[in-house]
C-alpha cells in the first residue's frame, strides 16, 4: 500500500525548497536595507557589506544545493540542511539586530567616534553601534565569516572589502548621555589593540572565553589598563571623571574581567599627572587612597612594555589631549549661554560637566533641574554634530 | 593574583555574540568535513570539495593534537583556543569533572582515522572504508555534543539583545 501523501516531495526536494525559501527571506532583507538604509551608516559601508554578502549567498546557494542532491546519505543531507538553515537564520538575526538595535543610537555618537578614530590615525576601522545590556565590543567582520564557512568567496569578500568592521554595544545610559560618550574611547582602545597593535597579544594570548585561568586574567587586565591609557590620553580628565562616576553610581555594568578600582584609577592618575593635569590627578588620588590595592601592578609582568608601546603609537598619531585654557574658557562661556561650541569635541566634553553643574545649581526645583539637564544634553549633541560638520567642510575646502 | 571568582556564566552581550559565531564556525567546519566524505564517496566534481577536504584535514589534525595534550596533562590542561575549549568542555562536562578517559580515547582514535581519510582524499586515493566509518562517526558525535553542551548559551544569546 502506498502510504505517501499525495504530491509528497522527496527529501531532496523538501530540503531544497526550504533552503531556497530561507534565501528568499535574506533577499527580502536586502531590499529593505536598500530602501531604508541603516541608521548611523553615513557612508553606506555597512549597507554595502550586508548587501554584498546576501548577493553572494543568493548566487552561490545553487552549488550548495546541487551538492546535497549529489550525495547519497540521508543523515548527511539532513545535517547539511540544518547547518545551512542555522547559518542563514543566524545571519538574518544579525541583520535584524543591527537594523533594529541601531535605531536608538544618535547619529552624533557615530560622528563622535569617527572623529576619534580619525584623530587616532585609523579611519579605516568602521564601527556600528547597537543597543545592548552592557558596554562591549566585538569584531563584526570575523563573526560574519564564521557563518559563511560554506561559501569561500564570502570570507574572501569580507577580508578584502571590510576587514575592520566592529560592533560596539552600548547601554541606553551611555547612548542617551553625551557626557558619558568619552567612555567609548576605552572600547576604541580594545579595538585598536586587537585589530592593529597587538601589544598585549605579544605577551599574553587573548582569552577565548571568560575563564578562571590566571593566564587569561593577566591578558584581560593588561587589555583593560591599556584601553584606559588610550582613553585618558585621548580625552584627558573627563574620561577619569565619567569612569569614576559609573563606578559610584553603577550606571553601567563593569564586568569582573576589569582590574580592581584602585589599581585602575592609580594608573589613570599617573597618566593625568604626566599630561600636566596635576590637580585632577591629585583629586583622583585623594578619592582612591582610602581603598585597598587588590592585585597591585606587579603580577602583570609585561604591563610596562605594553603601555610604553601604546604610548609610542599614540604620540606618533599626535592625538594626546592637550590643555588649552583659552579655548576651554571660550567653550565654557558659550555653553553657559546655551550656545553651541563647535571648535573641539574634546574640549567640549571636558568643560561640559563643570558648566552643567553650575547650571544645575541655579535652581533647587527638581523638575527644572531635569529640564535643564535634558536641554543641556541636546546642546552637547548639537555641538558635536556641528563640530563634525565644520571639520568635514573645512577638509573639503582645504583639499 | 587575587581574582573575584569569575565564571563562564558571567559573559557580557558582546562575548555571547562572539561565542555564538565561533561555535557556528566550528560546527560549519565539521559539516564541511562530513560533506567532503559524502561528496568524495559520490565522486562529485563540486569545486567546493577541495575546501571541504582541507577543512576536514585541518579540524581532525587540530583535534588530534589537542586530545594528545589533554591526555598528557589531564589535571593541569589549560585550553589555548576555541576548539580546545570546546573539546575540554565536552570531556569534562564543562570542567565539573576530570576528562572522561573513555571518550578521550575514542575521539583520539576517531580523529586520527579522520586525518588519514582526508590525507588520502587530498592525494586522490581511495580511503580505507573502516577509517571512513570512524571519521564519520566522530564528526557526527562531536557535533551533537557541541549542540547539547551549549544549549543554554544559545538561548541566552538570543535573549541578550534589546532594541533599546
Amino acid at each position: 500500500m502506498d502510504r505517501s501523501f499525495p504530491g509528497e516531495s522527496s527529501l531532496d526536494q523538501i530540503i531544497i525548497s526550504r533552503i531556497r525559501a530561507a534565501v528568499a527571506n535574506l533577499v527580502n532583507a536586502r531590499e529593505e536595507i536598500k530602501k531604508e538604509g541603516i541608521k548611523g551608516d553615513t557612508d553606506d559601508s555597512l549597507k554595502r557589506l550586508l548587501e554584498g554578502i546576501i548577493e553572494k549567498v543568493d548566487k552561490q546557494i545553487e552549488l550548495i544545493l546541487q551538492e546535497i542532491q549529489e550525495i547519497k546519505r540521508e543523515d548527511v543531507k539532513r545535517e547539511r540542511s540544518d547547518r545551512i538553515h542555522r547559518n542563514l537564520e543566524g545571519f538574518l538575526y544579525d541583520v535584524d539586530l543591527i537594523r533594529t538595535a541601531s535605531l536608538q543610537i544618535p547619529v552624533e555618537l557615530y560622528y563622535f567616534t569617527k572623529a576619534a578614530l580619525g584623530q587616532l590615525g585609523h579611519k579605516d576601522v568602521k564601527v556600528a553601534f547597537i543597543s545592548g545590556t552592557s558596554l562591549g565590543t566585538t569584531n563584526l567582520s570575523e563573526n560574519l565569516k564564521n557563518l559563511f564557512e560554506f561559501f569561500e568567496d564570502i570570507c574572501t569578500y569580507i577580508d578584502s572589502a571590510f576587514p575592520f568592521y566592529w560592533i560596539i554595544l552600548t547601554p541606553p545610559s551611555l547612548t542617551m548621555k553625551p557626557l558619558n560618550w568619552p567612555l567609548i574611547a576605552h572600547e576604541i582602545g580594545h579595538i585598536l589593540e586587537i585589530e592593529k597593535w597587538q601589544f598585549v597579544k605579544k605577551y599574553y594570548a587573548y582569552p577565548v572565553a571568560p575563564s578562571l585561568y590566571q593566564r587569561d586574567l593577566k591578558a584581560y587586565y593588561a587589555q583593560e589598563f591599556q584601553a584606559d591609557f588610550v582613553a585618558v590620553s585621548y580625552f584627558g580628565p573627563i574620561f577619569a571623571h565619567r569612569l569614576l562616576a559609573i563606578y559610584d553610581t553603577g550606571e553601567l555594568v563593569i564586568s569582573l574581567t576589569h582590574p580592581p578600582r584602585r589599581e585602575r584609577f592609580t594608573a589613570i592618575a599617573e597618566k593625568l599627572q604626566g599630561m600636566g593635569f596635576s590637580s585632577e590627578a591629585n583629586a583622583l588620588r585623594r578619592i582612591i587612597e582610602r581603598e585597598e590595592f587588590v592585585i597591585g601592578p606587579a603580577p602583570i609582568e609585561h604591563l610596562n612594555e605594553i603601555i610604553s608601546e601604546t604610548a609610542r603609537v599614540l604620540e606618533k598619531s599626535n592625538s594626546t589631549y592637550i590643555q588649552d585654557c583659552v579655548e576651554a574658557e571660550k567653550a565654557k562661556n558659550r555653553l553657559t549661554r546655551f550656545a553651541a561650541y563647535t571648535d573641539n569635541m574634546r574640549i567640549l566634553v571636558n568643560v561640559a560637566r563643570e558648566v552643567l553643574e553650575g547650571i544645575l545649581q541655579s535652581t533647587s526645583d527638581p523638575a527644572r533641574k531635569r529640564e535643564l539637564e535634558t536641554d543641556f544634553d541636546y546642546l552637547l549633541i548639537d555641538s558635536i554634530r556641528l563640530t563634525y560638520i565644520k571639520q568635514i567642510s573645512q577638509r573639503a575646502f582645504s583639499s | 593574583m587575587q581574582i573575584y571568582g569569575i565564571s563562564e556564566r558571567q559573559t557580557n552581550a558582546a562575548e555571547l555574540f562572539e561565542d555564538f559565531h565561533r561555535r557556528m564556525g566550528l560546527r560549519n567546519k565539521i559539516s564541511n568535513a562530513l560533506m567532503a566524505i559524502a561528496l568524495f564517496e559520490a565522486k562529485s566534481e563540486s569545486r567546493n570539495l577541495t575546501k571541504y577536504i582541507a577543512d576536514g584535514l585541518s579540524i581532525s589534525g587540530v583535534c588530534v593534537s589537542i586530545l594528545d595534550d589533554i591526555a598528557q596533562n589531564s589535571s593541569s590542561y589549560q585550553y589555548r583556543d576555541y576548539t580546545s575549549k570546546v573539546l575540554l568542555d565536552i570531556l569534562t562536562n564543562r570542567q565539573k569533572q576530570d576528562p572522561d578517559r573513555k571518550k578521550l580515547g575514542a575521539y583520539k582514535k576517531g580523529f586520527s582515522a579522520a586525518q588519514k581519510v582526508f590525507e588520502a582524499m587530498q592525494g586522490k586515493r581511495e580511503p580505507d572504508q573502516e577509517a571512513v566509518k570512524m571519521a564519520d562517526q566522530v564528526m557526527q558525535e562531536i557535533d551533537k555534543e557541541i549542540e547539547a553542551a551549549y544549549v543554554s548559551e544559545e538561548n541566552l544569546y538570543r535573549g541578550s539583545f534589546i532594541p533599546r
